[in-house]
């Protein structure tokens, strides 16, 4: 019989594995690319934090997702608490230069249109390949509400003129 | 929808990502992890009173963990977050490290022959007086307790509470001598803990407390003395046993013996301080009193 790794081993795997996959799915969420490794990174250590509690779940993946997800929504939140009315703006936002490529930044623009539940019932789905009953746990929503949104949000992806540009080009 | 799974893969494939800064992890976890041990470390400030006796199992306590203040941790509020805490305004009891958030105003134990007569947790209620008083109106309570030979867990529904199975009973509506009062209890099997919660206001009073049911990661209750007391043929047992559990559950004895209750059996388990169910850190002190 195989030893116990120990939980911070047990970590180190899970992280090695998943880590690129989550740091992509922060991005495709709507961070940029620095913030979305700076967001994986709390969520992992406030899972880490509590290991013992990842290790009872059932399903590791939709427990992790689901702190990414809070993780996100309370650093949006605490960005948007920080936000002060100004005159002048402090600094001009300039373009991220990753973000040339043509289809990421069409399906930057129609995950943009989508709204923040929306889009995150997309990637949840069709990134993270996570199932409506894993969703609804993450997303804290009754899986009917999965369904809804995704359908909703497939209907306006369906439509958007971003998307429909680039199937022409591939 | 094959089409969007493509091209979100082809959307995040030129993300740069760099490799997992898993040292800033473990390193942040660690301090987060050491920050609720320190609280616990300056929480075990032992004091000595009256006739005290160290247990002589329990030589951890002699040794001096009190910290100076210079090592307190610095309570920096995005540290204090990480450290497990009950909602505002209310306090955890329980058994082990399953819990229940009961709001400050709520009495413990206060019954009479085993009925609440106000808002009340009951953790470790010994020996409950034979009569039967009517359930009070407006009146909330839950009781956390072993599981006994009336809870039908075979007919109760399979639910999980912090990543644990654990099945829920069906909602119950009685007449306890003539007051309305809704039930329902949750049962967790591998702690063998039950959270049984009656109310005589609503239905939705009973869902409210057994939603707060949680799994602490490294807070723990102190464990009840009752049934120590009653377990062995020979009472006197009962000290060496609950110091056993006490210990067992990571906490440091202090055993007072009370010289006033010294006539009968020596070794019965008067009281501990703080309280059983009461949730603490590991490494704190709990001072039982005993007969001599």
């Amino acid at each position: 019989m195989d030893a116990d790794p120990g939980p911070d081993a047990e970590f180190d795997d899970y992280v090695a594995a998943r880590w690129q996959r989550l740091v992509r799915a922060a991005v495709l969420l709507g961070c940029s690319t620095h913030e979305a490794e700076d967001v994986v990174q709390t969520a992992l250590t406030r899972c880490l934090v509590k290991w013992s509690r990842v290790r009872r779940a059932d399903d590791r993946d939709a427990y992790v997702y689901r702190v990414l997800v809070n993780t996100l929504t309370d650093s949006r939140r605490r960005l948007w608490r920080g936000e002060r009315p100004t005159e002048h703006l402090p600094e001009l936002a300039t373009p991220d230069a990753t973000r040339d490529v043509i289809v990421r930044d069409s399906v930057d623009r129609a995950l943009a249109r989508l709204s923040p539940d929306q889009r995150a019932a997309v990637v949840l789905r069709y990134y993270a390949h996570l199932t409506e009953t894993q969703m609804a746990s993450v997303l804290d929503v009754a899986p009917g509400t999965v369904k809804s949104r995704l359908s909703r949000a497939l209907a306006a992806l369906a439509l958007d003129p971003d998307l429909a540009d680039h199937e022409e080009t591939l | 929808m094959n089409d969007l799974t493509e091209m979100l893969e082809r959307s995040a494939a030129d993300v740069p990502v760099g490799p997992p800064p898993l040292t800033a992890m473990h390193r942040t976890a660690r301090r987060r992890r050491s920050y609720a041990v320190g609280l616990a470390a300056a929480a075990a400030v032992v004091v000595a009173a009256g006739s005290v006796a160290l247990w002589p199992g329990s030589d951890v306590a002699t040794r001096d963990l009190a910290p100076t203040a210079s090592d307190s941790p610095s309570a920096s509020p995005s540290e204090q977050t990480s450290v497990e805490a009950p909602p505002t305004g209310s306090r955890w009891v329980g058994m082990g490290q399953a819990v229940v958030a009961v709001p400050e105003s709520w009495g413990t134990n206060a019954t009479r022959c085993g009925t609440p007569t106000r808002d009340t947790v009951i953790v470790d209620e010994g020996v409950v007086e034979t009569c039967a008083i009517a359930y009070p109106a407006d009146t909330t309570s839950v009781h956390v307790r072993p599981r006994n030979g009336v809870d039908r867990v075979d007919t109760w529904t399979p639910i999980e509470i912090d990543g644990e199975q654990a099945l829920r009973s069906p909602d119950e509506r009685s007449r306890g001598f003539g007051t309305r009062y809704y039930a329902a209890s949750v049962f967790l099997p591998e702690r063998d803990v039950v959270f049984a919660a009656s109310s005589s206001v609503s239905a939705h009073a009973v869902d409210d407390v057994l939603a707060t049911i949680t799994i602490l990661d490294t807070l723990v209750a102190v464990p009840g003395f009752s049934s120590e007391n009653y377990e062995f043929d020979d009472q006197s047992k009962a000290r060496e046993s609950y110091v056993r559990s006490l210990q067992a559950a990571g906490l440091r004895v202090e055993v007072v013996v009370d010289e006033r209750m010294s006539s009968g059996i020596p070794g019965f388990v008067l009281s501990a301080s703080p309280v059983p169910g009461t949730v603490v850190e590991p490494g704190s002190t709990v001072t039982v009193t005993v007969t001599g």
